[in-house]
């Protein structure tokens, strides 16, 4: 059946059962492979997309759940990488592998919605269920940091 | 090791310069059996590609690979692309990431093979300008005369350049360490930018025409074996 979704400010009609998880509709339908699959199962945060600008976890989400709440992937967070988070991102030179860094990325930016300059400890918080098997979860807290304009 | 680039495996169209030369290893290989390697490219429009064997995984070798080559070809670091080499097996034997051994492996290769295309430039711009090459010296992508401070950059000098020998790989000079500008510096890695957008195309993202997807089936406890089986479209209509 047709789903209608909107993903980065564009309108999609998706012709899918409606219990497919939003992450496969992305990556597969829609073509953003931005976005990662993990595990499948909601542990490593990898699929991390907003909803109307909160963080969910594309994997655990049925298309059918999102009725009319904004998709935006890390392809729609800036046209440029001009966001501070994809700045401070290159200048603390995060990512090695980068798989898991769209997933990070996304998280780190709802929480700076809604905690513009948040301390350590609600860093820590918020992206506690985001992992990375690189392991740059310094470089990954010095960017939110830096782009939120609080030292460490 | 004596021979003209006529052999060149040329990947893109225009004129390009490839330089290569036979791994010591291999015994000084016949080039007429194109035991050649190729790892620099650079066009008429004065675009330089290295073409490198290990894959970026996130450990740096693509940054450390242009940094090689940029090193020795006197090269904006910047500049450079980078280019997967081709799976061709009989010139590029180390297409893998592993042990750490990726910077280890190309060092020698890519500051040869940058070293050989700066010789053959620099000898390329001498003849034109009718002066002996030992008054020439390159400097940010181009060949300068010193002493009249003459200048031409690298792809302006392709299509002479391919018709001089490769210089031996064993005797080519190379950079004394103490001149270098790049190698042994903190640079910032060129493929981080494409890992923030999203852009970055990994193993699962890619996509071809009429491709299958499949994953394998595994069994419950050891030694079950199957009995039956269907495909996704039959579960699909048994549901």
């Amino acid at each position: 059946m047709s789903t209608s979704i909107v993903v980065n400010g564009v309108s999609h009609e998706v012709n899918i059962v409606p219990s497919t998880p939003l992450l496969w509709v992305l990556r597969d339908t829609l073509n953003l492979t931005g976005t990662k699959y993990g595990c499948g199962m909601g542990l490593c945060g990898a699929c991390t997309v907003h909803l109307d600008g909160q963080a969910v976890r594309a994997c655990q989400t049925p298309v059918e759940s999102v009725g009319t709440k904004k998709i935006t992937t890390i392809e729609g967070l800036s046209h440029d990488r001009s966001h501070p988070l994809q700045k401070a991102w290159i200048a603390e030179q995060v990512p090695q592998c980068g798989y898991c860094q769209s997933g990070q990325i996304m998280q780190a930016a709802a929480l700076l919605t809604s905690h513009s300059r948040p301390t350590r400890e609600q860093i820590d918080d918020a992206m506690n269920g985001n992992i990375c098997r690189c392991a740059t979860y310094q470089r990954i807290r010095r960017a939110i940091q830096r782009a939120a304009g609080v030292t460490a | 090791m004596k021979s003209t680039v006529t052999r060149r495996e040329v990947v893109e169209t225009g004129i390009a310069l490839m330089i290569g030369f036979a791994l010591p290893l291999r015994g000084k290989g016949d080039p007429e059996k194109n035991e050649f390697n190729a790892w620099v490219r650079i066009s008429s429009n004065n675009q330089i590609t290295v073409l490198a064997e290990t894959p970026e995984m996130g450990q740096g070798t693509r940054t450390a690979n242009i940094m090689m080559l940029a090193e020795e070809l006197e090269l904006d670091w910047s500049s450079v692309h980078w280019e997967q080499a081709p799976t061709i097996p009989r010139i590029y034997k180390d297409l893998l990431a592993g042990g750490s051994s990726g910077t280890i492996h190309t060092w020698p290769t890519l500051r040869k093979a940058g070293a050989q295309a700066r010789e053959m430039l620099l000898a390329a711009a001498a003849h034109r300008w009718g002066v002996d090459v030992q008054q020439c010296h390159a400097t940010d992508g181009a060949i300068v005369h010193t002493p009249s401070g003459r200048r031409v950059v690298y792809g302006d000098l392709v299509r002479d350049a391919v018709r001089l020998p490769v210089p031996d790989p064993d005797h080519v000079p190379l950079k004394d360490p103490k001149n270098f500008r790049l190698i042994g510096k903190p640079l910032q890695r060129v493929d981080i930018p494409d890992k923030v957008d999203g852009s970055a195309v990994f193993g699962l993202d890619v996509r071809r025409p009429g491709m299958l997807y499949a994953v394998i089936a595994r069994p419950p406890h050891l030694e079950a074996r199957r009995c039956t089986w269907m495909t996704p479209m039959q579960k699909l209509v048994q549901a």
